[in-house]
């Protein structure tokens, strides 16, 4: 293993766990993450309103 | 002689609102209430429903529901008006001249550093969303038709940290009609904001004004804001600020959102009013000496009656007063009433009934509406026919014209696929797979002159650059489709295919509303299934839900292009015209399905107003796009990196955890494997393709990333052409993606949610089996 396989290695590693990080994220606040309404909404309760 | 039997150009007073119960209360909400002046501007291309111009604006209307609306037909060049208008005006008041609106109760600022809370409350495109855009300085999309907004969103305003905003969705009334008029009025109510911030289009302001009526009545802090002032005085119309200002008994600033002309005044106001909690002036709306002041002693004695009950439920006397008079079930409930008041209101209200000839509903409309009169005929001087709504009925003449709608409607969706997929999308396409190869190939030859470690050399080349490369590249389609659609959005076209929709809807048991969810489908099914909050009924809602995803999304685009690409390169739009029809097609054999099985009744009625078309700002498209552009390359490096990733290292070691020679012997064979036979009827028993498919659940363009990974890009000879017209009609139809199903989850609740993938993913296996058996006959095996 050379340092370039070091170098590579830790840059990968950190890609994979920023993008994992950010899905937990993303799927922790609700919606997609794309910043439309499902995402951002407060989700208001719905329970209560009836037809 | 009944509103159905109007003739086309010809004018009418309404004499009597029949139905029942909460749709006709929100035909009075609308306007349509006796003695309202009502002109019939056209038929939609299918005869039905009916533009009509009431309190001047436009509304549509299925003829069943205008059979029950009563009218006395008018002669050309008489009118109904009821109030003459005022011929002095008052002297317009000068900067810094506050407090003209009479004298009001002083009471104690709030503490420095209190938290002004406000709420932005306005009927449905009345520009409420720009408007919290100047407010707070945010960037939430606005478009051109009713219920673009269909939760709440809260921002500080710019400047004022220790102050917050929440845009509601747009209401016509604070009935409780549909769900968003509960949130607003719930809100109102419950959340107690320290002001409220009532947006008024001023180029429909009767109208609008309804609404302020009963803000007025919730005795709350208010600022009215006479948005599109610019646009009314354009077209020579006015108002008077003094004389409304005294006439409603709250500020009222005139202001354009959009130009952003007024907004700082208001805010000046808005604070003042909030800080120094200055509640509207106490008056009646009610006017004593008309028709005997039947509907003044009616709400007087009312009031009088429920005053404890409102007061232990926290809920303005005069607001609870006149819906208790509407009978609103949900005010009702909240009182507490003993049975004797119960009584005794019934008793008072039949009496006021009587006097008044009207019934309960309509009187308090018709007193709200009278009172408007009065306060429209004082301080407005009504413009001509505006520029824009000449504009439009010109447009209209063509787009939502009888034999014309239709043929335009397919023209420009035609025109929009064709441009998306073979010409600027394509063009930008090819550029951006160019610029991937290039860097892969680079990158490539680094790491072997470089001798870095075959494994790792193997995952990023053959992994994440062949994986996300795939991915990429598509970006310049799906933003060029997005375009398109917010052009479409925001010029107020949508709001038309609704309505000339509406009868083909019907029959299979939607109303026209409903293909407003369904147009944002084709782009997103995540917010498709949100914008479903506008349909006022909730077996209209989980219908939509439940059809939405049949509508191919954007996500889906990369699958068909790399399968279009490898299989079929000379049949490219065809058979993606093809994919889109096929999904509509679906939706309309599932939507009949429903409508006998699980949803039977009838759809909503269509009661809804059409925008003016208006220029598409060029901000806020780009804007759009700006957010689309930025979530596809977000999802590219985060769920689709990931998923590559973990597709990579589970073809490439065992259950050992050593590295395999042939991925046949890998981790992800034996498991993929379980699922194959279950595909293999429809000829997707290949281990690698289940894989896909699975990935393709966490976010649809990873079926092509994990295909490019495990087929190593030599998916054209792995696979025949039959396969992949399967697995194109599969990924159409199966489970829509974990995003879209966590919203439908939140819309209809984890049961909907789970028999949604599970109906979705039999479905697509029973298309998926047509189209082999098929193809197989015609001897395409």
């Amino acid at each position: 293993m050379n340092i370039v396989d070091v170098v590579l290695i830790v840059i990968t590693a950190a890609v994979i766990i920023r993008a994992g990080i950010k899905v937990y994220r993303q799927r922790k606040s609700g919606g997609c993450g794309c910043g439309c309404d499902g995402c951002t909404s407060k989700n208001i309760c719905r329970k209560n309103i009836s037809d | 002689m009944t509103l159905k039997e109007l003739e086309t150009g010809k004018s009418a007073v309404i004499k009597t609102v029949g139905g029942e119960g909460a749709l006709r209360q929100h035909f009075l909400d609308m306007g349509v209430i006796p003695g309202a002046e009502v002109t019939l501007v056209k038929y939609a291309p299918l005869g039905d429903p009916m533009e009509l111009l009431i309190h001047g604006y436009t509304l549509t209307l299925r003829l069943a529901d205008a059979e029950k609306i009563d009218i006395e037909p008018l002669e050309k060049g008489q009118n109904s008006v009821r109030h003459e208008p005022k011929k002095h005006r008052s002297e317009h008041p000068g900067f810094g001249e506050t407090d003209r609106r009479g004298a009001k109760k002083k009471r104690e600022p709030l503490p420095d550093g209190t938290k002004l809370t406000f709420a932005l409350v306005g009927n449905q495109n009345s520009g409420k969303t720009t408007l919290f855009n100047r407010l707070t300085g945010s960037n939430q999309h606005v478009g051109n038709f009713p219920g673009v907004t269909v939760d709440r969103k809260d921002g500080p305003i710019k400047g004022h940290p220790d102050t917050s905003v929440t845009d509601l969705p747009g209401i016509y009334s604070m009935s409780p009609y549909s769900s968003e008029e509960i949130v607003s009025r719930n809100f109102v109510l419950d959340e107690k904001p320290r002001a409220v911030i009532n947006i008024v289009d001023a180029t429909n302001i009767e109208r609008n004004l309804y609404l302020t009526m009963q803000l007025l009545e919730m005795d709350v802090p208010m600022v009215v804001a006479l948005n599109m002032m610019d646009e009314m005085t354009a077209n020579g119309g006015t108002v008077d600020i003094n004389d409304m200002e005294a006439l409603l008994g709250v500020p009222v600033v005139p202001i354009s959102a959009a130009k952003n002309s007024g907004v700082d005044e208001l805010v000046s106001h808005a604070l003042h009013v909030a800080k120094h909690r200055e509640k509207p002036v106490a008056q009646d709306f009610c006017d004593e000496s008309e028709s005997g002041g039947a509907v003044h002693r009616c709400l007087h004695g009312i009031a009088h009656l429920i005053h404890d009950h409102a007061k232990a439920a926290g809920i303005p006397v005069r607001f609870a007063a006149s819906k208790v008079i509407e009978g609103d079930k949900l005010i009702l409930d909240a009182l507490k009433l003993d049975d004797n008041e119960k009584e005794t209101i019934e008793h008072i209200v039949l009496q006021m009934e009587k006097e008044r000839g009207l019934d309960r509903s309509a009187a308090i409309a018709d007193m709200r509406f009278s009172f408007i009169d009065r306060v429209c005929s004082e301080a407005v001087t009504k413009p001509k026919e505006s520029r824009e709504h000449i504009r439009s009925t010109k447009i209209d003449r063509i787009l939502t014209g009888k034999y014309t709608a239709i043929p335009s409607f397919i023209a420009i969706m035609a025109l929009v696929f064709f441009l998306t997929f073979n010409v600027i999308g394509a063009f930008f396409q090819g550029l951006l797979e160019s610029g991937v190869d290039k860097l892969t190939e680079i990158c490539d030859n680094a790491f072997t002159k470089a001798h870095v470690n075959e494994v790792l050399h193997g995952f990023i080349i053959k992994g994440i650059f062949a994986g996300v490369g795939s991915v990429l590249s598509f970006l310049p389609i799906i933003i060029t489709l997005f375009f398109f659609l917010s052009l479409l959005e925001d010029s107020g076209y949508l709001a038309r295919v609704a309505f000339f929709m509406d009868k083909l809807l019907r029959r299979i048991g939607l109303s026209g509303r409903s293909i407003v969810p369904m147009l944002i489908g084709f782009g997103c099914t995540v917010p498709a299934v949100m914008s479903t909050r506008t349909l006022p009924s909730e077996r209209d809602r989980k219908m939509t839900i439940l059809l939405t995803p049949f509508m191919s999304c954007t996500a889906k685009l990369p699958i068909y292009a790399f399968f279009v690409s490898a299989f079929f390169p000379k049949r490219g739009a065809g058979i993606m015209v093809g994919l889109y029809l096929l999904g509509i097609l679906t939706a309309i054999f599932a939507a009949l399905l429903y409508k006998g099985t699980i949803f039977k009744g009838d759809a909503v009625p269509f009661v809804m107003e059409l925008p003016n078309y208006r220029l598409p700002g060029a901000k806020n498209v780009a804007q759009l796009l700006w957010e689309k552009a930025k979530d596809f390359l977000q999802r590219a490096f985060s769920v689709i990196l990931i998923a590559t990733a973990v597709v990579w290292f589970l073809q490439s070691f065992d259950m050992h955890l050593s590295l395999v020679k042939d991925s046949k012997d890998s981790i992800l064979a034996i498991v993929s494997g379980v699922l194959a036979p279950i595909l293999a009827p429809v000829g997707l028993g290949d281990w690698r393709i289940c894989t896909s498919l699975i990935s393709g659940f966490m976010a649809k363009e990873s079926v092509v990333s994990t295909l490019e990974v495990l087929f190593g890009g030599n998916v054209g000879t792995a696979m025949t052409k039959l396969s992949a017209a399967s697995l194109l009609v599969f990924s159409l139809l199966y489970t829509p993606c974990v995003a879209a199903v966590a919203a439908v989850r939140r819309e209809l609740g984890k049961k909907w949610a789970w028999s949604l993938v599970l109906w979705q993913c039999g479905i697509a296996w029973v298309m998926a089996l047509l189209v082999r058996i098929i193809g197989t006959l015609m001897g395409a095996a």
